[in-house]
């Protein structure tokens, strides 16, 4: 397949899993206003990352440079529950900000039969930068003089990629800041590919998968090395 | 790992085409999300809307339409006539905000090969938000496979290796690799990488310099057992290994056929055993046959591990032994972590090998390790451990002429040559102490690691041998630092510099590693 036109690729990044929303509240000034994530904004409509549009008004401002995926406050018109004026949102919600999740039906625009299921729809949150501690648990056999790597796929499984912190004989440990949501793939050496993790009958593994969340610890057992038996 | 495009987006994805304003490409779930005037152009017809999401392992989409009424629709196979008016999944629409992410790569088009590659061209990486890298292409390779991308072990070690990929499928991987050490310089070789699954992988390299061709190939045959074979061929030097291993609840059983051809004349060294590197022009085959018992536990009190070797040694030309037959008997016992006074994590291990030789030889080695590992707090850890190490290694020469002994001189260190140590003074080397040779080695590490983004390894060495001989031998002191650094998010520094010192004519030698990772 192919895609033209300003590419940009991003590493180690994916779809981050929901976090926390505020309780729907109170309204500001009369208005209601919603925090969101911008899908799309044509002449008439604005679409949130919900798959909800919402009638833009005849005077309706607009900051300029938004772009897909960005955080977005949005108020609303009480009356004709018209947008009016969408703007980046960073950093925490403001007090009596709702999630776009969570925006009342009447504001709405969409046909009966498209009606979202349920409230359960969560709206994407800036990706954010959480710490993830690895340890690994090494066999009885492996060589007391050799240091313990992890290998991922950010290096493309380089197998020296990031020395470990020895913790005693078999234990060693890691922290790594990682974007919470993104999926890591990760295996453990001892600094090269003929030391790679084997699986207890000498088979090559699978790299291990890891989902990153907030305080995310693994703990994990090498069963043996590609170069011991 | 996201491709992101905007303005006037074109797809061609299978036999479809799509544009629109903005696209997200997952590499990790193959799904694409296209976004604004967004237009498909299938082979059952051309449909518009204002966001479409594409599951491309699954080949379903939805569409979100806002004319004539907002609505979205589910599809499968592009099939707009038997598209169905229904609810979007949750978090259909998601995606991440990219907004203050530096991207990897930035490029006007991008040939992606789901699940293997991606070749992004022209290709310019970003060093900071004024400063890019410029390339024609650039292939970034996302294959889930650890055989993939790997510097491979068919290349030797050099202290720069950027690969750079050049076809990728989802089971093949060409690249070349520009590579720079110490003793070669610059240099440039080719790889290629098939690997099917975890069961199988072939790896092959090339070095145009010194057309120096290496293969790698691994086959797991059944649950239990693995072949793998490796070659080189070099210009003065040949070698292949063929390994059989299969592994059972109790023991592991080896077979290794070995071949080593060189023409190099190498000089001679104060090593004892007939290795190839002290063999000239000559043709060297090891073949073994060994069985390991898998590591068992004796209760909760520790756990062993027992090894024999059943193999022989030929030397073309190599007289009176062409042939030379041995066996080994070994094991290892090793103590579980337990917990010591003042907090402390306490362990050891002891290893026991012999080795009889055909040839008159005798070589044994026992080793003692004891660990002791401290942890103050999350910043600050102690690791110590001393290990002492005794090596018996002996040659006979009860029954045999004065003649046959000046012929086994070739092929034990000579006595009468011993080396000449850097300050002029004869050393015999350990193996030709005619006896049992000691060496204890004493190491404490100290870990600082206040935060993910940095950690500080500092680490001292003390070695005490019998016999040492200073100026030749083990460096009875070595110190050094490794001090790991994330100056950004993406970007990790390693910097490494050690000192030995002590001995006769080396005082305070530093010696350093760089290196940096994502």
């Amino acid at each position: 397949m192919t895609v033209s036109h300003t590419l940009l690729l991003v590493l180690a990044l994916a779809t981050p899993q929901p976090s926390p929303i505020p309780t729907p509240s109170s309204s500001v000034s009369g208005s209601l206003i919603v925090r969101g994530q911008l899908l799309t904004i044509t002449s008439t409509y604005l679409l949130f990352t919900t798959g909800d549009a919402v009638h833009l008004g005849s005077d309706t401002r607009i900051a300029a440079m938004l772009h897909l995926g960005q955080p977005i406050r949005v108020r609303f018109d009480p009356i004709s529950h018209h947008v009016h004026s969408v703007e980046a949102a960073f950093g925490k919600p403001m007090p009596g900000e709702i999630d776009a999740a969570q925006l009342p039906r009447e504001y709405i625009t969409v046909d009966a039969a498209s009606l979202r299921l349920g409230a359960h729809n969560v709206t994407a949150q800036q990706a954010r930068v959480v710490t993830v501690t690895f340890t690994a648990h090494v066999p009885d056999d492996t060589p007391a003089t050799d240091d313990i790597y992890i290998s991922t796929d950010r290096s493309n499984f380089s197998p020296a990629e990031l020395k470990m912190n020895r913790i005693d004989v078999r234990r060693w440990n890691i922290t790594l800041p990682l974007v919470e949501g993104t999926t890591l793939h990760y295996q453990y050496t001892r600094g090269n590919y003929a030391t790679v993790e084997r699986d207890a009958s000498g088979g090559t593994v699978t790299p291990r998968i890891l989902d990153v969340h907030e305080g995310e610890r693994t703990e994990d057992t090498v069963a043996r090395w590609a170069d011991t038996s | 790992m996201l491709l992101a495009a905007t303005g006037h987006v074109r797809a061609y994805l299978g036999t479809r085409k799509i544009q629109g304003d903005t696209l997200r490409y997952d590499f990790t779930h193959n799904t694409a999300l296209v976004a604004g005037n967004v237009q498909v152009i299938t082979a059952n017809g051309v449909f518009a809307g204002t966001a479409y999401v594409l599951d491309l392992t699954l080949n379903t989409a939805t569409l979100l339409k806002l004319a004539p009424i907002p609505a979205t629709f589910s599809l499968r196979d592009d099939d707009i006539a038997d598209a169905v008016e229904e609810p979007s999944a949750p978090n259909t629409f998601k995606v991440t905000d990219l907004g203050a992410e530096l991207p990897y790569i930035v490029s006007t088009r991008a040939d992606i090969i789901p699940n293997a590659s991606v070749r992004l061209t022209p290709a310019r990486f970003p060093v900071n938000a004024k400063l890019t890298i410029a390339s024609p292409s650039y292939m970034y390779v996302f294959a889930p496979n650890p055989a993939f991308g790997v510097t491979p072990p068919t290349l030797p070690a050099a202290s720069f290796d950027q690969p750079y990929g050049l076809i990728g499928t989802t089971h093949s991987l060409l690249a070349a690799h520009l590579r720079y050490s110490t003793t070669n310089g610059i240099t440039t070789s080719l790889d290629e990488h098939l690997v099917d699954g975890t069961q199988r992988y072939f790896v092959a390299s090339f070095e145009p310099q010194d057309r120096h061709v290496d293969i790698d190939g691994f086959e797991q045959l059944r649950a239990h057992l693995t072949q793998n074979f490796t070659g080189s061929l070099a210009n003065d030097e040949k070698t292949a290994r063929y390994v059989l291993q299969h592994t059972s609840k109790l023991i592991t059983t080896t077979l290794t056929l070995s071949q080593f051809t060189t023409n190099i004349v190498s000089t001679s060294t104060p090593n004892a055993s007939p290795t190839p590197a002290n063999i000239n022009g000559a043709s060297y085959a090891s073949d073994d046959l060994q069985i390991n018992t898998v590591t068992r536990s004796l209760g909760h009190i520790a756990s062993y591990k027992l090894r024999t070797d059943f193999g022989y040694d030929n030397i073309s030309g190599q007289l009176p032994y062409e042939v030379d037959f041995r066996t080994t008997l070994g094991g290892s016992l090793y103590t579980p972590s337990i917990h010591g006074p003042l907090k402390t994590n306490l362990s050891g291990e002891y290893d026991f090998s012999s080795t009889h030789y055909d040839y008159p030889h005798q070589y044994a080695t026992s080793t003692m390790l004891f660990t002791l590992a401290r942890r103050i707090n999350r910043t600050l850890s102690f690791y110590g451990n001393a290990s002492f190490t005794q090596l018996y290694n002996r040659y006979g020469t009860q029954g045999f002429t004065n003649a046959q002994i000046i012929n086994f001189l070739g092929l034990f260190p000579n006595p009468t040559q011993p080396v000449i140590t850097p300050d002029g003074t004869p050393y015999p080397g350990y193996a030709a102490y005619n006896g049992i040779t000691t060496q204890r080695t004493y190491l404490l590490t100290t870990t600082i690691a206040p935060s993910p983004n940095f950690n500080l390894l500092l680490s001292l060495t003390e070695t005490c041998d019998f016999p040492q001989f200073h100026g030749f031998g083990r460096t009875p002191l070595t110190t050094s630092f490794d001090l790991r650094i994330r100056p950004m998010r993406t970007i990790a520094v390693e910097f490494g510099r050690s000192y030995i010192f002590g001995w006769d004519l080396q005082h305070l030698t530093p010696q350093y590693t760089l290196g940096i990772a994502p």
